[in-house]
């Protein structure tokens, strides 16, 4: 049985190697400060201990109330049968950056293109960013709230 | 003298016999060696993730039928599943055997199907796929359609359990696709799989090692192909699995073999479990009381956020919902299991011919629905 | 009953019956020698065109017809009773469509293609042995021949590929040549058996001289023979040259309506080529135990060719096909080899005296017997479906129990 590590446990962990990593922790996820994301999810893959092998999912939300974007990461040790969430906010919703996750997994690859496409955020470090669904010349992000489909 | 030569460019799709829908594959070959290759997608796009934005949760069932639409039930089984997590609704035990038979009947239609197209994809020329699918696919949709009308497309989880009984006529025909199916298996194995010339097409090709396959987060008979036992109804059961008997299937090399052995293998588990799931399969309700009408607008689920995954017939079938307390989710996401096996394609068919190519995506088994959503 | 004996004589032989005619035409018209000559060689020759194109009219409906026998389907059975109009239906669509040149193609070539395709897959026919005297064409070198003009077709393929300007057609093309040129080889290294054996490169004495059939005499040419006729006629499961999985119809990719009818035609034409051709040299033509007393002899030589082709369709419905390094050096490296042995026991066989065609087919088969000895001690075991299943399910089962052990430590 998957054993849904609890956030605040994993909280715990991150925060006795990296202190400053972690922002906020809910029920579901934690989260991790943009600039630490990279060390943090290395840490979560390399220690023996924890061996978080494997990215499940990634993906967006568009929290357009509150003037961010919200990444979500479900990151799972097959070896250890453990999950966790991790999550990353932007800086606001103009040109948001965020670094890449392909060299620590690379199913991150096709993941983050489609981040890319749909939510028009940037990947620092992703070896070929560009749109995956889409057509190149395509305008605006559709799977933001503001996205008017018919204003294209 | 060495005549000089130069990679050129080739595209494979998005109409082409082999690529399983519209997904393109941008070659550059050497001679007839691959030397580079780039997956070109998003021809099926159709927005799903956004069109369920603006839909009820009862509204969004549809939708995720036509992602993979040769594994419909398993779809919508893991939406529902998702949703019962964030609204805490239980269905009720008949309703959870029920889907149990169904998400097994569904994986053995995908994986006959994935078989089926792998061997025409070999040149098989369409007798597998009279036999695989003209025969053995056949009666598992008709039992689809004697319980929800539907072959394909069947929209017949709901919230809260199924959207009816099954008739009385289901038992006799799964009983006598049960009864029917081990000779066949046993048929197909000694014409198809043991079969000489597939043995030179499939063995060691498009090898995929066991650390790139978790790396890029390869799941279903992909990764067990590769040797890595990761099933989730045995790691994270859900339903009922944890009650009932059956084996994960690994491969040993991770080549297309293994991959097609995983799944032709799995077809057997799989009627072992409906075995079970018939003979365990209570009376009762089908439907939770709360379970919302098709075309309900006042399911309004409580806010958070959830993700629930199941073992699809492709891999792992993951949906990330978050709720903001509306009748809509405010975001709705799929964990396409297509699109994320895709990501070591290249790795896979380089140094190869264009032939394998062909082969190897077969045995990857995508649904481009799936792929582009 | 004297006037049906009179005329069934007639129909035994119909090139007696077409010289008959000619006699008689002589007599009434008194034209010179020569026109005579020529009119008795058009009759040949239209004869066997009449005979290829009803037969690509039969076979492709009966190939249609089995396959779908062979697949739990019915095949194409609404067109006119049990579906025989399903073919004239399928070619008036088919010429009734345009022509459609791609831009960029080279033009001349292009057209060219099916032509070059059709013609010499056609003259090959020119050679075979209807009955005892039934020929069109007896020729000396008739075997000689016969592989000399259908190995034109790869000639065809490359034009067609080339001038296509498409470049699932150029994958096709450049596939055709490398195929057919290493094909011709094995093919004219195991006809070279039987020409030994025979004493002669005319079609029409070897058939007739076959008391006990070639393919008891010589089984490895036989074999040989029969792998490279099937990758010469492009029949799976060696058509990598139009693999429709692979690459869309290889060098015709480009081509519609009528053009394509004739490359069509000439697969069709070029596999009963091959099939009437094996028949010759290692079938014995006509002869078929005692029906040949009952039957007309070219009755006989149609229904075998057929039955060739028969198996050709069985082999279709059941095979994948090879992948293209593949294919190159089961020619290369077993096909010639093995037609080499067959030639080296054959001459060797011929050489003792007495009983020579005993000696080679005393050879053959040693020799024939030894190889399948050797390949089966050196093929893999093979995998017994319990003993696979098992073991997959093992494996398994201790990966997960030594990672549920890693979890409980941790």
């Amino acid at each position: 049985m998957t054993v849904r590590l609890d956030p605040a446990d994993a909280a715990a962990l991150i925060r006795a190697r990296f202190p400053e990593a972690v922002e906020a922790v809910d029920g579901f996820a934690v989260r991790l400060a943009t600039s630490a994301l990279v060390e943090v999810c290395q840490y979560l893959r390399d220690e023996p201990s924890l061996a978080f092998d494997y990215l499940v999912m990634e993906t967006a939300v568009d929290y357009i109330e509150d003037d961010y974007l919200e990444l979500v990461y479900v990151v799972r040790s097959l070896q250890h049968n453990r999950e966790v969430v991790l999550k990353v906010r932007t800086d606001g919703r103009d040109d948001p950056v965020v670094p890449s996750l392909v060299d620590i997994w690379q199913t991150a690859e096709f993941q983050e293109r489609e981040i890319y496409d749909l939510f028009g955020v940037r990947f620092a470090g992703h070896p070929d960013l560009r749109r995956l669904f889409l057509w190149d010349e395509f305008r605006g992000y559709p799977l933001r709230k503001d996205f008017l489909p018919l204003a294209q | 003298m060495a005549l000089k030569t130069e990679p050129f460019v080739v595209n494979i799709g998005p109409q082409h016999p082999s690529t399983h829908g519209v997904f393109r594959v941008q070659l550059t070959v050497d001679g007839e060696t691959i030397v580079d290759l780039k997956p070109v997608m998003g021809y099926l796009h159709r927005g799903t993730e956004k069109l369920a934005e603006e839909k009820t949760y009862t509204q969004c069932i549809p939708y995720t039928d036509r992602m993979d639409y040769l594994a419909a039930m398993s779809n919508e089984l893991g939406y529902v599943m998702a949703v019962e997590k964030l609204a805490g609704i239980e269905p009720p035990p008949r309703a959870k055997w029920l889907r149990m038979i169904f998400a097994e009947l569904q994986r053995i239609s995908s994986h006959l199907f994935a078989a089926a197209t792998f061997f025409q994809d070999l040149g098989g020329w369409g007798t597998a796929i009279m036999y695989m699918l003209g025969r053995d696919r056949e009666q598992i949709l008709d039992i689809f359609e004697m319980t929800c009308g539907q072959r394909l497309t069947t929209n017949y989880m709901r919230i809260g359990g199924v959207a009816q009984d099954v008739p009385p006529e289901f038992f006799p025909a799964v009983r006598r696709f049960l009864d029917d199916m081990p000779s066949r298996i046993d048929e197909y194995f000694d014409f198809l799989a043991d079969s000489d010339l597939l043995l030179t097409r499939t063995k060691g090709v498009g090898i995929l090692p066991k650390e790139l396959a978790i790396s890029c987060g390869c799941s279903g008979p992909m990764l067990r192909g590769s040797g890595v036992p990761w099933d989730l109804r045995k790691t994270n059961p859900y339903l009922y699995y944890d009650e009932v008997d059956f084996d994960v299937i690994v491969g040993q090399n991770g080549d297309c073999y293994d991959r097609f052995m995983v799944r032709f293998w799995e077809v057997g588990q799989s009627l072992r479990i409906i075995e079970q799931c018939l003979e365990r399969l209570p009376d009762g309700d089908v439907r939770h009381p709360f379970s919302p009408d098709f075309v309900s607008g006042t399911f309004r689920p409580p806010k958070g956020e959830v993700y629930q995954a199941i073992e699809g017939p492709k891999g792992e079938l993951g949906y990330y919902l978050v709720s903001d307390g509306t009748t809509a989710p405010y975001r709705f996401h799929v964990r396409a299991p297509s699109l994320i096996n895709l990501t070591p394609f290249r790795e896979m068919c380089i140094g190869w011919k264009v032939a394998d190519m062909i082969v190897i995506l077969g045995s990857v088994d995508i649904v481009v629905g799936e792929v582009d959503r | 009953m004297d006037f049906v004996a009179f005329y069934y004589q007639y129909i035994w032989n119909l090139s007696s019956m077409w010289g008959s005619v000619l006699a008689w035409l002589q007599s009434q018209t008194g034209l010179p020698g020569w026109a005579i000559y020529l009119v008795f060689g058009f009759g040949g020759a239209l004869g066997a065109f009449l005979w290829v194109a009803i037969s690509n009219i039969i076979l492709v409906f009966g190939e249609r017809r089995l396959l779908g026998r062979f697949q739990i389907r019915f095949g194409p059975n609404r067109v006119g009773p049990n579906g025989t109009l399903q073919l004239i239906a399928d070619a008036l669509k088919s010429v009734g469509k345009e022509l459609v040149i791609p831009a960029g193609a080279d033009k001349p070539i292009y057209v060219l293609g099916p032509i070059v395709a059709f013609i010499p897959a056609m003259m090959g026919f020119a050679v075979f042995t209807f009955g005892p005297t039934m020929s069109p064409v007896t020729m000396d070198i008739g075997v000689l021949y016969f592989q000399a003009v259908t190995s034109l077709t790869a000639f065809a393929a490359f034009m067609a590929g080339w001038s296509s300007n498409n470049k699932f057609a150029l994958f096709g093309a450049m596939r055709a040549v490398a195929q057919f040129v290493s094909y011709e080889i094995p093919l004219v290294l195991a006809v070279i058996s039987v020409v030994l054996v025979a004493g002669t490169m005319n079609t029409l004495t070897i058939a007739n001289q076959q008391t006990i059939v070639y393919a008891l005499v010589l089984p490895i040419a036989l074999f040989v023979f029969t792998i490279a006729s099937i990758a010469e006629a492009n029949r799976t499961p060696m058509d990598i040259v139009e693999a429709e999985s692979e690459i869309v119809a290889g060098y015709h990719t480009e081509y519609g309506g009528m053009a394509f009818i004739m490359f069509y035609a000439a697969e069709y034409t070029h596999a009963l080529a091959f099939g009437a051709m094996l028949n010759v040299l290692f079938l014995g033509g006509w002869k078929l135990f005692w029906l040949d007393q009952v039957l007309p002899p070219w009755l006989l030589f149609i229904l075998k060719s057929y039955f060739v082709f028969f198996i050709l369709i069985w082999m279709r419905a059941t095979f994948p096909r090879l992948r293209i390094d593949q294919l190159m050096s089961l020619g290369w490296k077993v096909l010639v080899p093995l037609a080499l042995v067959s030639l080296v026991l054959t001459s060797a066989g011929m050489l003792v005296p007495g009983l020579p065609l005993l000696a080679v087919a005393i050879f053959q088969w040693v020799a024939a017997g030894l190889i399948i000895l050797a390949v089966l001690s050196r093929l893999p075991r093979r995998t017994n479906r319990e003993e696979d299943m098992r073991a997959r399910r093992l494996a398994a089962q201790a990966a997960m129990t030594a990672r549920t052990a890693v979890s409980a430590q941790s």
